[in-house]
């Protein structure tokens, strides 16, 4: 075959990789992990397995973060995983609850909690963690800004995650969308969720807007509201009843009707 | 010196005093009136124990069975640890540079049995007595070595018998009618022949490494070295009697008699050099305090307890750093660095009350007969819970319109929330047997025009007195 092809096809491979600096070719084309709901898949394609993924949220939405960061976790992974969090923020918060994060989808068995004294060490965990490729998938939460958040520190995330072929899922909660060599960065904050027709005023399944920063070599931007099913473990198109149905927030074809 | 029955009087004497002719128990004024240039500082029995106790930790290096020999000495089992010091000799000249060093006088007696060597060391000459010589030696100790009530010793005396070997030349069966039953007993481990165990301070571990080092060391560099060092040893000792340790502890020996232990834990038993050497690394890094070397170390210890049975390992010739570290060597180390509180394992202990039914256990910690990996089927009864807790639930001030719904709007850290989706009642009864006055609570999932979904629920009923009280318990991703 011709090698423009075959140029054309290394390009579709490492397009899908976003493996940033030092790109490592491997043997499947598919190497990623999908959200589930097909109207962000199509958009947004395979997110990274060695790869760092950031999760922003206000400071009030702290469990909306980590809710998505666990997620997206089960997606990429069947675990165990590690969920790292900062113990400043067990006054705001609360404790990390068993029956909860099993009504989540995950296996509190397949789950190792570490409260870290400050962000600085909450990196290191994760590093540590990351490299081992112990963990199906590593979750970090943080809380508010700390300065130990550098480029630098998060190339070493980078670099771990690639050594130990795992994903990170941060959560940062409080924190300003800033540059890192994240994979993808995301803002979610929470909605309402869809009124349940058969349980009068009951709440539907958690729902979220999820907002795409960015992704490397991927599309700029888009948003996209959705549900978390725990039981099948799947980000889902909320079902429509009486609110507005949920596209893909597509900015250039505002551009383009302007 | 301290006042005694109503007087002053001195309570300790140092050597030059001694030679002045003054004693324990003199009265100030006596000893005043013989040696007008006496100083006297006022006793400090708590600082004195104090000093004791840091003096059994520093003392400690010689060996580690050490036991307080009441009022200011120690009794060292040196059985077995000698030939590190160069011999009985060495052992006793570094026994004196160290007491040198922080300024203290002694007297050293070595002996076959712990109450001969006290008898000699506080009624004899110093020094070591051989084990076929301790008979005769001891015999030659005046009867005050016996420390028996005075009426005794007086009794003793006027009998005729001033030195242990005349007593012991007397038939037994007389001294015990007149004396007691337990009086041989005191004259057979007074003179040597009767050997028993001290209750030494710490329990030494079962397994024991030591490294004395010739010359002391000023800077921390060197020390993982000799942990390495130490651990090798332990390992070859674990393997003879095929045991893995789950607890580690260091101990390093400064030159005035400080000391300093650091201990590692682990979750599964191990004896292998590597792992345990970056626990050890992790633990060094994380102290709060690092190691002062002050003006030398140079004893270093490493003991082993928590032994198990470990069948023979494949010896690793190379360890890779980190990648491909297992889960538990993973564990091990971040307990270690962070501490194992901050390491937890989530566990359910089949408790309805929604406190008690999780716990977070650190995963160092042996596994609880209570706590488990089952968790109840809640999602099947359609009953969800939330992602985290409070403990305690925190209050609010809520509205509810009807006895059973839910709250139309409520108040928490001063935000009002107006509820928009709602499920519930959910009713959970406290546990009587443990809580008699627990109220029965009404659980409440409710969500809020933002999205944001909260645990709620009501203690006690509407007409009830005291009024029921509201509180979020929890939080919904």
């Amino acid at each position: 075959m011709s090698s423009s092809v075959e140029i054309q096809r290394l390009r579709e491979r490492l397009s899908l990789k976003g493996a940033g600096a030092g790109v490592r070719v491997r043997g499947k084309e598919n190497d990623g992990f999908r959200v589930g709901m097909p109207s962000l898949d199509e958009r947004v394609g395979l997110l990274g397995l060695e790869a760092v993924h950031e999760i922003y949220a206000s400071a009030g939405d702290v469990l909306c973060a980590d809710g998505m960061a666990l997620g997206m976790a089960m997606r990429a992974s069947k675990g165990p995983f590690l969920w790292a969090f900062e113990g400043r923020r067990n006054g705001e918060t609360g404790l990390p609850y068993g029956p909860g994060l099993q009504g989540w989808g995950l296996e509190p068995s397949q789950l190792l909690l570490i409260e870290a004294s400050s962000a600085t060490a909450l990196l290191a965990v994760g590093e540590d963690a990351l490299r081992s490729g112990a963990f199906g998938a590593v979750i970090l939460s943080s809380w508010g800004e700390h300065p130990a958040f550098t480029l630098t520190a998060s190339r070493r995330l980078n670099l771990a995650a690639s050594e130990g072929g795992r994903p990170a899922f941060i959560a940062r909660a409080g924190a300003q969308p800033r540059a890192s060599a994240a994979q993808s960065r995301w803002k979610v904050s929470p909605t309402l969720s869809s009124a349940q027709p058969l349980s009068a005023g009951a709440p539907g399944l958690p729902a979220f807007k999820l907002e795409l920063l960015r992704k490397q070599n991927g599309p700029v931007a888009g948003e996209w509201i959705m549900e978390w099913d725990g039981e099948r473990r799947i980000f889902v198109t909320p079902q429509v009843s009486g609110r507005l149905v949920s596209v893909p927030a597509d900015r250039s074809a505002i551009i383009r009707a302007a | 010196m301290a006042k005694q029955s109503n007087a002053l009087r001195l309570t300790a004497v140092n050597r030059a005093a001694i030679a002045a002719g003054l004693a324990s128990g003199m009265t100030l004024a006596d000893a005043h009136a013989r040696v007008p240039e006496l100083t006297t500082v006022p006793s400090e029995p708590r600082a004195d124990e104090e000093l004791m106790a840091r003096l059994v930790d520093g003392f400690g290096r010689f060996s580690p069975m050490v036991a307080r020999d009441n009022p200011h000495g120690l009794m060292l089992d040196i059985t077995g640890c000698a030939h590190l010091f160069g011999g009985e000799d060495g052992m006793m000249a570094a026994v004196r540079r160290l007491a040198g060093r922080a300024r203290l006088q002694v007297r050293l007696a070595i002996a076959l049995t712990p109450h001969s060597a006290r008898a000699l060391v506080r009624f004899g000459s110093e020094g070591a007595v051989s084990d076929a010589d301790i008979v005769t030696t001891a015999g030659r100790l005046p009867v005050e070595a016996f420390e028996r009530p005075a009426s005794e010793i007086t009794a003793l005396k006027r009998a005729g018998l001033k030195r242990l070997a005349d007593v012991d030349a007397r038939p037994r069966a007389a001294m015990a009618a007149r004396f007691g039953e337990d009086f041989c007993h005191v004259l057979d481990r007074t003179i040597g022949r009767i050997d028993i165990r001290i209750t030494p301070v710490r329990l030494p571990a079962p397994i024991v490494a030591d490294r004395r080092l010739a010359e002391p060391i000023l800077h921390l560099d060197p020390v993982e070295g000799i942990i390495a060092d130490l651990l090798a040893d332990t390992e070859q000792q674990m393997e003879q009697t095929a045991q893995g340790g789950r607890a580690f502890t260091l101990t390093v020996f400064r030159l005035d008699g400080w000391t300093r232990r650091v201990t590692v834990r682990t979750g599964r038993a191990m004896r292998q050099v590597a792992p345990l050497m970056r626990l050890f690394h992790e633990r060094l890094q994380a102290l709060d305090t690092p190691i002062d070397p002050g003006f030398g170390l140079d004893q270093f210890r490493m003991e082993v307890d928590d032994l198990v049975t470990l069948a023979a390992q494949q010896v690793r010739l190379d360890e890779p750093a980190r990648r491909g570290e297992s889960l538990e060597d993973l564990t091990d180390r971040l307990s270690t660095r962070l501490g194992a509180q901050a390491v937890m394992r989530v566990k359910s202990t089949g408790s309805h009350l929604p406190e008690r039914a999780c716990v977070l256990r650190p995963a160092l910690h042996p596994a609880r007969a209570d706590e488990g990996d089952d968790w109840p089927e809640l999602k099947r009864d359609g009953l969800e819970r939330p992602m985290t807790l409070f403990n305690p639930p925190q209050p609010i001030e809520a509205i509810a319109l009807a006895p059973d719904s839910p709250p139309a709007r409520f108040v928490w850290r001063r935000v009002t929330r107006r509820i928009i989706r709602a499920e519930g009642p959910e009713r959970i009864e406290g546990e009587w047997w443990r809580r008699p006055r627990h109220r029965v609570r009404d659980y409440y999932r409710v969500e809020d025009e933002t999205g944001h979904r909260y645990w709620l629920f009501r203690a006690g009923h509407y007409g009830e007195e005291p009024a029921p009280r509201w509180y979020v318990h929890g939080l919904f991703a």
